[in-house]
């Protein structure tokens, strides 16, 4: 039983699945770290994957697509950006506004451009280039699971890198905390919050477009609406659980991608379904719970050492 | 100045909402005494290219030739809509079509107010209620007839992308009623074919997710199958792109989805919502359509079952076209019979 589950082929799935959540969740805990709790990121996926199809549909060429896509989801992000930090809106009623718009724009971009509704699938789609590396195949079961893939699967791990030494270890960074975490004190030093903000909402931008062309182009090569279908929420839900630490949401994500797979095989067993796609959400609350146990833990030490050094 | 701005917005959010609403309002004024008017109320929305697109060319095509007058109503799977639809839809039609098991609850509730309103309840069934005529589709039958084919094919390793092993998968949407029948269909028709093919069947948990639909495919393809029966809605164009990366074959849904991918797709089983519902309105207007009856749509009805069209038989091998329809002919006699998962 165990081999018919753990095969190379699930741990495919999990990297394939893991993508379009782990790039989405990137841009999200960016404005998480700079003190926006952003939950567009399933719209802006929606519009990402949209604009993604549009625009390589019609331009010919998959990385025009990818731009189509990100300039469109960062018009939408300057919208968001506009309500959230210029007029200080609360972000989750405009979050709320962006993905029911998201949803209803595309559909009807959908019916106006392409005169068609539910789905748009096409031969004339430029799908993205998949990677693949020449020693990999050398080694045969890492050739099973990391060689050939769409080619954001690897500019995604390329990104977990980046964004953790941009939080972690850039002055930019610095402030993009800072502007989460203690606002006043970054005021005070001459730096603007607002702009640090509209600096983390741009990155989310594009990379919640990349999410989108990841997953119309890259991922699949068609649109269907409403195809995001629940990824931006349990972005949301990586980053919180990550407690924005790229590396950890990365974890976290990968999780998801690894017991979604593993739904699949465990149906394969004669486990019934509704019992195998129990398994992805019971591991996040048990993910949760021990995240939360830790939380707990660290603040009763922290009581503890500061009562010990009073007395 | 800012509350001065703030007043402007606030107007203009205003007289976008009223606009909005009048627009919606204005909609559906014209009225003609004459016309019989029919309503299809459906649970998700059009554009799937399968099940309520058959319903709304159905529907379409008894616009153009019996004259009636139409409207459909897209609920998008948002069951507070079943209930609002349902109602608006029955307060001023003759007939009205309710697409989708989902709303079988709100349809009993409504249906007893409204007794001049004639309502028929699609792909379930509705007993006991005067006014709701049910049309039930018999989808274990032409689910049969697919598993056969499918059976067979998949030991036939000189078409190009056969394997050797004699696995055959089936992708569901849910794992629900209707979804079932296709299911135990698919399943009898291949034991009966030949007992040793294995079919894989697996849910993806949505009819919109089609990144799950072509991961799910993926995973039954890498244990061997060859031949995928796609049932799932919009999640099933991802279920067909797998197939058609991987070099194999799958079986289309409720309508010919050939089109969507030629060469990949190698027999559509279709559920002729459409023609269905078009001969229901035509029984209206003769005056014998039957109040509170149930239709029962199978392969003798020619309701559910494969296309048989020119373009699958480039990749059929005849012989095997010619065992289909001879299980047609031997479900219609009764000589087989299909299990149900009603």
């Amino acid at each position: 039983m165990f081999r018919e589950l753990f095969t190379p082929q699930l741990l495919r799935a999990t990297i394939r699945m893991t993508t379009p959540i782990i790039l989405a969740a990137l841009g999200g805990l960016l404005t998480y770290k700079a003190g926006i709790f952003n939950i567009a990121m399933e719209g802006m996926i929606l519009v990402g994957a949209f604009s993604a199809v549009v625009g390589g549909y019609f331009l010919g060429n998959c990385w025009l697509g990818v731009i189509v896509a990100i300039l469109a989801v960062l018009l939408i992000s300057a919208i968001y950006g506009f309500f959230v930090v210029k007029l200080k809106s609360n972000e989750f009623i405009i979050g709320i506004a962006i993905n029911i718009f998201a949803n209803g724009i595309t559909v009807y971009l959908l019916r106006a451009i392409f005169g068609v509704k539910g789905a748009f699938s096409s031969p004339e789609i430029p799908g993205l280039p998949d990677v693949s590396f020449p020693l990999l195949d050398k080694i045969g079961i890492l050739n099973t699971i990391l060689n050939n893939h769409s080619i954001f699967i690897y500019l995604s791990w390329l990104f977990v890198l980046l964004i953790y030494i941009l939080i972690y270890k850039t002055p930019l960074g610095i402030r993009i905390r800072a502007a989460g975490e203690h606002p006043k004190a970054l005021e005070t030093a001459g730096v603007s919050v607002s702009k640090i903000r509209y600096i983390t909402i741009i990155l989310n931008g594009i990379l919640c477009g990349f999410a989108g062309a990841h997953l119309s182009l890259g991922y699949l090569t068609l649109f269907t609406e409403g195809m995001s279908d629940g990824r931006g929420w349990i972005a949301v839900a990586t980053v919180i659980f990550g407690e924005g630490n790229p590396i950890m949401t990365f974890a976290i994500a990968s999780l998801f991608g690894f017991t979604d797979g593993l739904a699949f095989l465990l149906q394969g067993l004669g486990i019934p379904d509704r019992f195998a796609r129990i398994v992805p959400h019971f591991t996040v609350i048990f993910a949760l719970f021990i995240v939360a146990r830790r939380a707990v833990l660290k603040i009763a030490r922290k009581k503890r050492e500061v009562i010990r050094k009073e007395t | 100045m800012f509350i001065r701005k703030k007043l402007l917005l606030n107007i203009l959010i205003l007289v976008a909402f009223v606009l909005a609403t009048m627009n919606v309002s204005c909609a559906p004024v014209e009225e003609e005494k004459e016309a019989l008017k029919v309503t299809m109320v459906v649970s998700g929305g059009l554009g799937d290219r399968s099940f309520f697109d058959s319903g709304a060319a159905g529907l379409k095509k008894a616009e153009e030739e019996l004259g009636v007058e139409t409207q459909i109503l897209e609920c998008k799977l948002d069951p507070s809509a079943y209930y609002d639809h349902t109602l608006a839809a029955a307060e001023n039609n003759d007939l009205v079509f309710i697409i989708g098991f989902q709303m079988a609850d709100q349809l009993v509730e409504i249906a007893p107010k409204y007794p001049d309103t004639q309502f028929v309840y699609i792909d379930g069934i509705i007993e006991g209620i005067e006014n709701v005529t049910s049309i039930d589709y018999l989808e274990n039958e032409g689910s049969y007839v697919v598993g056969a084919m499918a059976a067979m094919a998949t030991t036939r390793t000189e078409i190009p992308g056969i394997n050797e092993e004699k696995i055959i998968g089936l992708v569901g949407g849910m794992d629900i009623p209707v979804i079932h029948n296709f299911v135990v269909g698919f399943e009898q028709g291949a034991r009966d074919i030949d007992p040793g093919v294995k079919v894989e069947v697996v849910y993806t948990g949505s009819f919109e997710d089609p990144a799950k639909g072509k991961e799910a495919t993926l995973a039954i393809i890498d244990k061997g199958a060859d031949i995928v029966f796609q049932v799932a809605g919009k999640t099933g164009e991802g279920i067909i792109e797998a197939c058609k990366e991987k070099g194999v074959y799958v079986i289309g849904v409720d309508s010919d989805q050939g089109w969507l991918a030629p060469g990949t797709v190698i027999e559509s089983m279709m559920k002729e919502v459409g023609m269905s519902i078009y001969e229901t309105i035509k029984k209206f207007q003769d005056g014998t359509y039957e109040k509170g009856a149930v239709y029962s749509y199978g392969v003798k009805e020619d309701g559910v079952g494969p296309t048989f069209s020119d373009e699958y038989a480039k990749i059929l091998p005849q012989e095997i076209i010619d065992k289909m329809r001879e299980i047609e002919q031997k479900i219609i006699s009764g000589e087989i019979v299909v299990e149900e998962a009603k």
